[in-house]
């Protein structure tokens, strides 16, 4: 395969044909399915925006960071209270869920993105169960643990946007998602994203602010977060806390780390497989769990670039990737 | 061979220093690291810090660059007061800097590592990065990286993961970094640690390159013969005081500096 020149991690390119393979699967699949399926595949949506957005921080920007279902969740409920307190038309609610998670992002992430490794982490998950709490207490607004029912259904024109015709625009927005993150691996921001990761001292050296990148990419992350919130509170048109429980961030983790930190067509296979698995093999919640543990061990032990960087070395020695 | 005209017109025809130290001290806890170190270097020279172990080179070199904050003293910089300023400012502002480990962006490519260094980092526009609308042409910092890798010898290896290359050639690889950002004024940290005699003669040539384009070149270094080829000024350290000031064949016979190197 030949390199393109100034493509940042080896591994981004692979976007380039995973991007397009992926959208013609999942586009395809409610079409010999159920409204049960078409659920399944808006939430695989959902699911597979908020683990592209978070490799990018833990992945291409190396931060550890545990705080991706506040930024989800509060974009979920900032739609679902503009659109039923408000009246807001769904398009604006969106563009008020980017802005209230990004605003938050960069509230919490000045401090935070100062700090290093699993003091990152223990902040941010800090944080993460303050919002929590913070929403549900604050029961006027949200409802509380009660949750918020019955949000008004988003329109085209004329058109009811709901089941498949809401799963075309969680698509469009996977789609979205997938554009924008290709877009900034191939930027100057980009390379200065990977720089900072690689080596901070000598992003530093190189005229690069390290703060204020680790900083942007978390507020870009969440402001993605907000737009899964935003397909989650417009095709369910109800939620309540459990959209918070800080445990999501800890399972979206486990896709990232199973498929491949950093690696975009590892992240979609790890998504793919334990989202998809345990809900057609009808698991319980408690063998979920088992099961990705068991998995993480494997992963670890024989794969730990993940099951994208199996399927790299696999094609390698095959012979149809040259080694770089 | 390199693009000047930004330096040149940054050339004033008078002689204030480039960089100036005023009574600089350091202290970490109870250790005096540098004890009120104060010098000057000129516009145009090849400037040369050495002293033994522990003298407080690499404090000073650190507090140049700007990753350490003196105790107290004050760091001029083409006449203005940049003690405050973090290194990424100063990067900016013409001030470029290596590391004695060589310290690249081992997962990107020789060449994206010297275009980081070629770019322009004051602007952050996340619109055209997510959108790649309103992009800024990349054309020049693209043909200053291909300058760049061959002068500093890395053309052969350009597509290659910097973290798949020798210690040497990474070294040339933050080199080349480091000259792609057209400084006004290097600061090379131990430039020559780890490398082959093969390796030091491209290294001289870059540095005299790069000297021979209006860059001021300052290098902390252990190698006394790299010292004595380069440069026109040598600053002699020992127990974090400056001990010697001025042109080699003078700082030699300099009986302090004698001393305090058959003592060590």
């Amino acid at each position: 395969m030949a390199s393109p020149a100034g493509l940042v991690p080896t591994r981004a390119r692979d976007m380039l044909w995973v991007a397009p393979a992926a959208f013609v699967i999942l586009a395809a699949l409610p079409f010999w399915g159920n409204d049960y399926h078409v659920t399944i595949a808006v939430n695989l949506c959902v699911t597979l925006i908020l683990t592209l957005s978070l490799n990018l921080v833990v992945g291409y920007s190396g931060q550890f960071q545990l705080s991706h279902v506040a930024f989800f969740g509060v974009g979920a409920y900032t739609s679902a209270i503009l659109a039923k307190d408000f009246g807001l038309s769904p398009w604006l609610c969106m563009l008020g869920s980017i802005a209230v998670s990004a605003c938050l992002a960069a509230l919490i992430g000045a401090p935070v993105t100062r700090l290093k490794g699993l003091y990152l982490a223990v902040a941010t998950l800090a944080f993460s169960l303050f919002v929590e709490v913070v929403v549900n207490q604050a029961s006027s607004l949200t409802g509380g643990g009660y949750g918020i029912q019955q949000v008004p259904a988003a329109y085209l024109g004329s058109l009811k946007l709901s089941g498949k015709s809401f799963y075309a625009v969680g698509l469009v927005m996977l789609a979205l998602t997938f554009f924008v993150l290709r877009n900034i691996l191939h930027s100057k921001f980009g390379r200065q994203i990977i720089a900072t990761r690689d080596h901070p001292g000598a992003a530093e050296a190189s005229g690069i602010n390290p703060a204020l990148i680790r900083l942007m990419v978390l507020v870009i992350a969440a402001g993605l977060a907000a737009v899964a919130g935003w397909v989650h509170t417009f095709y369910h048109l109800t939620l309540n806390s459990n959209l918070l429980n800080p445990e999501w961030t800890f399972v979206w983790f486990f896709m990232v780390l199973v498929g491949g930190i950093g690696d975009t067509l590892g992240v979609v296979i790890g998504t793919l497989l334990l989202s998809l698995v345990p809900e057609f093999l009808g698991f319980a919640t408690g063998q979920t769990i088992f099961g990705i543990g068991v998995l993480m061990i494997l992963v670890t032990l024989f794969a730990p670039r993940g099951l994208g960087g199996l399927i790299d070395d696999l094609l390698r020695q095959t012979g149809l990737r040259h080694a770089n | 061979m390199i693009s000047f005209d930004r330096r040149v017109c940054a050339m004033p025809t008078d002689n204030a220093p480039i960089l100036e130290l005023r009574s600089i001290s350091k202290r970490f806890g109870g250790l005096t690291a540098l004890k009120d170190v104060s010098l000057k270097v000129a516009r145009g020279e090849i400037c040369g810090v050495i002293g033994p172990n522990g003298a407080g080179k690499s404090t000073l070199f650190s507090i140049i660059a700007g990753s350490v904050s003196p105790s107290s003293g004050s760091v001029i910089y083409t006449g203005r007061d940049v003690t405050r300023l973090p290194m990424y400012r100063r990067t900016r502002m013409g001030l470029a800097r290596t590391f004695q480990l060589a310290h690249t962006f081992e997962s990107m490519t020789v060449e994206d590592n010297i275009l980081v260094g070629a770019e322009d980092h004051s602007h952050l526009n996340l619109v055209s990065a997510m959108t790649h609308l309103f992009q800024r042409s990349e054309a020049g910092a693209r043909a200053r990286v291909r300058e760049i890798m061959g002068l500093v010898g890395v053309s052969d290896i350009a597509s290659q993961e910097a973290s798949h290359l020798t210690f040497g050639q990474q070294r040339m690889v933050a080199t080349g970094r480091a000259l792609a950002s057209d400084p006004r004024l290097l600061l090379l940290d131990e430039p020559a640690a780890g490398l082959s005699s093969r390796d030091i003669d491209a290294l001289v040539a870059a540095i005299r390159g790069a000297r021979a384009a209006g860059t001021t070149v300052l290098l902390v270094e252990h190698n006394m013969d790299l010292i004595m080829r380069l440069c026109d000024h040598i600053v002699v350290m020992h127990l974090g005081e400056k001990i010697g000031d001025g042109r080699p064949e003078d700082v030699r016979q300099s009986e302090r500096v004698v001393e305090a190197y058959l003592g060590a």
